[in-house]
């Protein structure tokens, strides 16, 4: 087990590609750290960092106290699970989980006592005699975790280890990794596009974008608080909407002006908006879709947050339906309750609950507040 | 008299027991001979033997069984632990229709495998992908594989070299990444097939007998963001945290150093393609 501190991080190859850049990040034992962002964002490119399959151009890399910038792989004490991996076709799963060891010299006995511990952890001691054929994806999956576990690192590295599962396994290996993270109480750094994974795994997550950290925090600061517009849309699904409001400010409240109606701000976002000297500017205007209400009730208790809309798109999810519609020409959603009786074409009040906007920067894309 | 009739009776079992044994060897042989000929004919065809006389090649192909209609591709791959590299490997491709098989003394490993009967291209992504992933995680090394396209198998020696030459341009232009099929090669490989002198050439003709754009670390990094960014101002900007005005005054000092003004289309290529072309020269 041990802690992980990166500092001023850099990747840049010799052809100028900046991959990663002034990366810092102190990570505590037996944390489960998730880094998300979109494709090409850095992040694998960090995770290889710090497993030593990637050199560090400039910066500082430590496990534990010690510096390993410069240690091999094999020496880090670290293991990694990737998304393509393979298992040995013609090996039973206690050979598969085996193999690594036995390439690494380790003696038969200490091999055999590794094995049937992980075997144990994954519950796989029942199929240990069995060939890859005759299991499903999930259980290979923990086939290819157990050849992880089996080197007891003092870190997991984890790269999008779930991407090649379908969407019911996914879930179910979520479970399967939340559960291991418990039993091992081990390190875990988890790379992730999928902002879900990320909410339910991660007691922290790194949000990353060009190489850049956008945010760290726990899944709910980074849901309610978002630093930029970034973040806030690509954390949550549906995604935070946004639109473009002017700001109006008289006396002590700021208003939001949006379709010709007038939204007041409570007092301490408005003195945040006045502070910033936002008044009579475009700021782009940030609601999430589950604070979107279409009940009467709601359109009653905020009635200054009351605007008209038709429905274009209703989508039964079950437990829920999303509406989406136009708002001053930007495209909304609105998460609500299945009982709801709006269709499309239908015209619908909803209200704004005015304590959940987030009000951002327009040319900097930073938050005013949240 | 019994005891020469017994004699003779255990002389014959034993004759029986000797060619039972023989042909069980022969036949251990058999199989041996059949995989060590799959990596020898390989081998053979990626040297470009074998495949000249077709009637050898098809007798081979059918006596080792190989499948005379599928599509096959090479792999190349890089690691500096190539014998627990082939181990780990000849444990995943060990069907006896695919070799895992070192390339002379040079440290590279090869394989050929055969290709899917669909989505061709995605699955040899995906199989080079899995070689990474599997040596990085069991050996914890580091690799690169570059790949051929899809080829018959007497086209394997043409495919050999399109493997070698995709891990070559792999390794000299896009750093960045792990693995590359020739297919996927881009402008890297039209760069590679240009002759040194005319890559010389052609940046004396842009910036001066010293043939060389001499770009600081920091126009190298706007450039690339520049064109990352699809030539967006604004967008390029706002990833390198500076107002867009900053931005132009860059791109203008570039432009007087290189007199290439790379807002332009034609500038912006030719630039591209002479940062390509001085990384080609440099390796």
């Amino acid at each position: 087990m041990a802690s992980l501190s990166l500092k001023n991080v850099c990747k840049v190859y010799p052809n100028g590609f900046e991959a990663v850049k002034d990366f810092n990040l102190e990570i505590a034992d037996q944390e489960f750290i998730i880094f998300v962002g979109p494709s090409g964002c850095g992040k694998s490119t960090t995770l290889r960092m710090i497993a030593g399959l990637e050199d560090i151009s400039s910066g500082e890399l430590r496990i534990g106290d010690r510096l390993v910038n410069d240690v091999e792989p094999k020496d880090r004490d670290i293991a990694m699970v990737f998304q393509n991996y393979a298992l040995y076709p013609h090996m039973t799963v206690y050979d598969n989980m085996a193999f690594g060891l036995k390439l690494r010299k380790v003696p038969t006995d200490e091999i055999d006592k590794m094995v049937k511990e992980a075997a144990k952890i994954l519950d796989l001691v029942p199929l240990l005699e069995r060939k890859p054929k005759a299991l499903s994806g999930g259980q290979r999956q923990r086939v290819a975790m157990g050849r992880a576990i089996v080197r007891n690192p003092k870190v997991f590295l984890m790269d999008e280890p779930l991407s090649n599962l379908d969407a019911k396994l996914r879930v179910q290996m979520r479970i399967e990794i939340a559960k291991l993270h418990q039993r091992l109480g081990t390190t875990i750094i988890y790379v992730t596009h999928d902002q879900t994974e990320a909410m339910t795994l991660g007691t922290r997550i790194v949000v990353m974008r060009d190489g850049v950290v956008q945010q760290v925090d726990t899944p709910q600061n980074l849901y309610d608080k978002p630093v930029n517009l970034f973040v806030a849309g690509f954390m949550g699904s549906p995604q935070m909407n946004f639109l473009d409001a002017v700001v109006e400010v008289q006396g002590e409240t700021a208003y939001l002006k949006i379709a010709d109606k007038s939204i007041p701000l409570n007092a301490e976002k408005s003195k945040k908006i006045i502070d910033g000297g936002y008044d009579g500017k475009t700021v782009t205007f940030g609601i999430r879709p589950e604070d979107v209400y279409d009940s009467e009730m709601m359109v009653e208790a905020n009635p200054l947050s009351v605007f008209e809309a038709t429905i274009r798109v209703y989508e039964l999810l079950g437990a829920e339906v999303f509406l989406y519609f136009d708002l001053d020409e930007f495209p909304m959603t609105a998460r609500v309750d299945p009982r709801t009786t709006a269709r499309p074409g239908d015209v619908v009040r909803f209200a704004f609950d005015t304590d959940k906007i987030h009000v951002f920067d327009k040319e900097t894309s930073q938050i005013i507040t949240n | 008299m019994d005891r020469a009739k017994r004699l003779e009776d255990a002389l014959r079992d034993l004759e029986k027991a000797g060619r039972i044994g023989a042909e069980e060897v022969q036949y251990l042989l058999d199989v041996m001979q059949q995989e060590d000929s799959v990596e020898q004919f390989f081998s053979e065809l990626i040297r470009g033997m074998s495949a000249k006389d077709e009637n050898e090649m098809s007798r081979r192909t059918k006596g080792l069984e190989l499948p005379s209609d599928a599509g096959w591709i090479v792999y190349h791959i890089q690691t500096d632990y190539p014998e627990e590299a082939r181990e780990l490997l000849g444990q995943i491709y060990s069907d006896p229709k695919e070799a895992v098989f070192p390339e002379g003394d040079s440290g590279m490993l090869r394989l050929v495998h055969m290709a899917a009967d669909q989505d061709v291209r995605q699955q040899a992504k995906e199989t080079a992908e899995q070689i990474v992933s599997m040596i990085n995680t069991e050996l914890m090394e580091k690799v690169y594989v570059g790949y051929s396209d899809v080829c018959e198998l007497s086209g394997l020696h043409t495919a050999d070299v399109q493997a070698a030459m995709a891990l070559e341009i792999l390794r000299t232009f896009y750093e960045e990444r792990l693995e590359a099929g020739y297919g996927s090669l881009g402008i890297g490989r039209l760069v590679y097939s240009i002759r040194k002198e005319d890559c010389e050439a052609f940046l004396e003709e842009y910036f001066g007998a010293e043939k060389r754009l001499d770009l600081s670390e920091e126009e190298l990094q706007t450039v690339n963001k520049f064109f990352e960014k699809n030539l967006n101002i604004s967008e390029t900007a706002r990833d390198l945290f500076m107002h867009r005005n900053t931005l132009v005054y860059h791109l203008e000092k570039l432009q007087k150093k290189t007199g290439l003004d790379i807002r332009r289309f034609d500038d912006a290529m030719t630039l591209k393609i002479a940062l390509m072309v001085e990384r080609f020269l440099a390796v």
